[in-house]
């Protein structure tokens, strides 16, 4: 069965189709290209206007003074929009040859045959393909390219646009803001539960490629979704830049599961703000795999707001050859009865870095509150590194909070009981790096899990010594 | 100031009455050390202390065990940063951290950072963060036995703090009586308001 997740880790960051592009914007940002860009998408005059307000923001903001280094990041040597040429379509066979090849590649075509409810497929910074089942629609769920989201729900769009983060936010919510194109927008209705998942698929192909996706995720009353993203790009010599939005709007008693298995290749910064808002006993999860790109910053977020809200974050980080993943969650309790769990699992080797970063906070009022964090790193030689940097700002008398970390290399002992067991080392090593893994990719879809049980093994090879 | 092969425990206490207070403790642990660091706090009337701790392995075979506890009440705030640096010469590390807070008012807070910096591979390091009140369930116990509701939330307040000690008798140079002349005089200070 075809996966959607190729081979090998990294094969997907071998292969790349020439491409052509019918809006082939020049390198470097400024208020033409931003103006350039809202007459192509024939946006409405207050979308350029947050657009360029957007714009002004990111040039005064300053980049955070913590977490990876970005100093290398040349805002100049990046392709801000680059529109394929290729109009949106409904089936695989309608996308032009090289577009089309580089998904069969990837997998996607099969997985929507397979397993999936809806697909949407978006190259460089358009979404190409997009389909949804039929009986769903009939239900009133909605799932759309955020471009075609604005023009045909334009009341929608707005109520929730930015609403959870401002462009003020952080600067690369800024960047995203002024540039944003393609991404997801997922509607669905009070009542209905989508069984299968919903996926997106993005890929970065062009070199010095910026792609600001934009995803507005609307789960109403008793509603259920459950969406996955996966991401690729090539491998050049030069950086790329990724830095999506993601706003999660769970409406009472609804639930949404997000999960993302990122692959950029290693030339990529992945600089993403994820952020849910959770009503009254309603539940968010996040399932954040994060096994490529050369910097990624990530901290999914849950604004507990209701009364019985539930947030969970269960993060993979995978970090090789002087990557850097710093990655976490953020849990914000703000009313009585929230509850939290953030699971956060790490491995580095051959000189990778992983950094936890997480805030709990529970606000004065909101009582009986509890969180939990659960924080484990594995570091396999000492080439690598692994760093935590949790904040607990507890404003509330009645809140239980607990976080625990453990950062350690592979046990000996066990490596020996199982070699007494006729394993080979390497054998034994990957045994219990998929063993540590277990409790985060258990909750991935079946043929994730397989695939990143697989890739685990591979790597685990030519780990020992 | 510590030397390779030295070993020890050390016992901090602050007691703070309306008073705020900074202090940054810095532990730079060294080949075949082994140390033991208990701090209790106790803060009232609105006083504020911030405590920043770091366990700085540089060399191998070294260990540290760092135990914070803290009660805050009377609307003050407690600040607790606490750094454990593995350099990469620190092979076969250990260290451990844990902080414990019970907050005993609704005025108070607590800010709580305990962060890991692992440069070296074959170390064990852990640390953990707890926070919470007194637990309604005792409280009601305490009281079935005749104790007034202020008595229980002292006795089970300096419970709390000194408990901590007792995880010292494991240690060959602490007999039963001087762990007990240690629990007097800290409970003692730690207490003597309540």
């Amino acid at each position: 069965m075809a996966t959607p997740v190729s081979d090998t880790h990294t094969q997907q960051w071998q292969f790349r189709f020439g491409s052509q592009y019918t809006l082939n914007a020049k390198k470097g940002l400024d208020y033409q290209l931003i103006h350039k860009l809202s007459l192509q998408k024939k946006e409405p005059d207050w979308m350029l206007k947050i657009r360029l307000q957007a714009y002004e923001i990111f040039k005064q903001k300053k980049l955070p003074r913590w977490g990876a280094n970005l100093s290398e990041l040349d805002f100049k040597n990046i392709f801000y929009y680059l529109k394929p040429h290729a109009a949106q379509v409904r089936r695989w066979e309608d996308l032009p040859s090289d577009i089309r090849q580089t998904y069969d590649y990837l997998g996607i075509k099969d997985a929507e045959k397979n397993f999936l409810a809806g697909v949407s497929a978006q190259y460089e910074s358009e979404v190409l393909y997009k389909s949804i089942q039929k009986n769903l629609s009939e239900q009133g769920v909605i799932f759309l390219d955020t471009d075609t989201a604005l023009k045909k729900y334009p009341d929608i769009f707005k109520q929730y646009f930015g609403k959870l983060v401002p462009a003020a936010d952080n600067k690369f919510a800024a960047l995203n803001t002024a540039v944003w194109s393609g991404g997801s927008f997922v509607y669905i209705p009070e009542g209905v539960k989508v069984d299968l998942p919903l996926q997106a698929y993005f890929r970065i192909n062009a070199e010095n490629m910026g792609q600001f996706e934009r995803t507005l995720i609307i789960a109403e009353k008793n509603s259920s979704v459950h969406y996955i993203e996966g991401c690729s790009a090539p491998i050049y010599s030069t950086a790329s830049l990724h830095s999506a939005v993601v706003e999660i709007f769970v409406q009472e008693g609804a639930q949404v599961r997000y999960t993302t298995i990122q692959n950029w290749s290693p030339n990529v910064y992945n600089l993403v703000t994820k952020r849910a808002q959770v009503q009254a006993r309603a539940s968010m999860q996040w399932i954040d795999g994060n096994l490529g790109s050369k910097v990624t910053m990530k901290y999914p977020s849950c604004h507990l707001v209701g009364q019985g809200a539930r947030g969970e974050v269960l993060s993979l980080a995978y970090a090789a050859n002087s990557q850097h993943q710093d990655a976490g969650a953020k849990m914000l309790h703000l009313a009585d009865n929230t509850t939290s769990r953030i699971i956060s699992k790490s491995v580095c080797k051959q000189g990778g870095r992983t950094s936890y970063r997480g805030l709990n906070y529970i606000k004065k009022g909101a009582k009986n509150c509890q969180t939990k964090v659960i924080c484990d790193a594995l570091i396999m030689d000492e080439k690598s590194r692994s760093d935590t940097y949790p904040t607990m700002k507890i404003d509330e008398q009645r809140a239980k909070v607990e976080h625990e970390a453990t950062v350690s290399k592979v046990s000996e002992e066990q490596l020996f009981y199982l070699q007494s067991r006729g394993l080979t080392q390497e054998r034994a090593q990957s045994l219990i790096v998929n063993g540590f893994l277990e409790p985060i990719i258990k909750e991935l879809p079946l043929e994730y899990a397989v695939e990143i049980n697989r890739l685990i093994s591979l790597q685990m090879e030519g780990s020992v010594g | 100031m510590t030397k390779p092969d030295q070993s020890g425990i050390l016992v901090i206490v602050y007691y703070l009455n309306q008073q705020q207070l900074t202090v940054n403790l810095n532990f730079e642990i060294l080949k075949n050390n082994n140390f033991k660091i208990m701090i209790l706090v106790n803060l009232i009337g609105q006083s504020q202390l911030h405590l920043t701790t770091t366990q700085n392995h540089l060399e191998a075979n070294s260990t540290s065990d760092l135990l914070c506890k803290a009660t805050v009440d009377q609307d003050s705030r407690f600040s607790y940063y606490g750094k454990v640096v593995i350099n990469k010469a620190a092979n076969q590390a250990h260290a451990y951290q844990r902080n414990e807070n019970l907050i005993l008012d609704s005025g108070s807070t607590i800010v709580s950072e305990p962060s890991l910096e692992i440069k070296a591979n074959d170390v064990f390091c852990t640390h953990g963060s707890f926070t919470s009140y007194l637990d309604p369930l005792e409280l009601y116990y305490l009281q079935t036995r005749g104790l007034s509701l202020c008595a229980a939330e002292k006795l089970l307040t300096k419970g709390f703090l000194l408990s901590g000690l007792d995880k010292l008798l494991i240690e060959p140079v602490i007999t039963v009586s001087r762990l007990e002349n240690l629990r007097q005089q800290v409970g003692h200070y730690l207490l003597s308001n309540h």
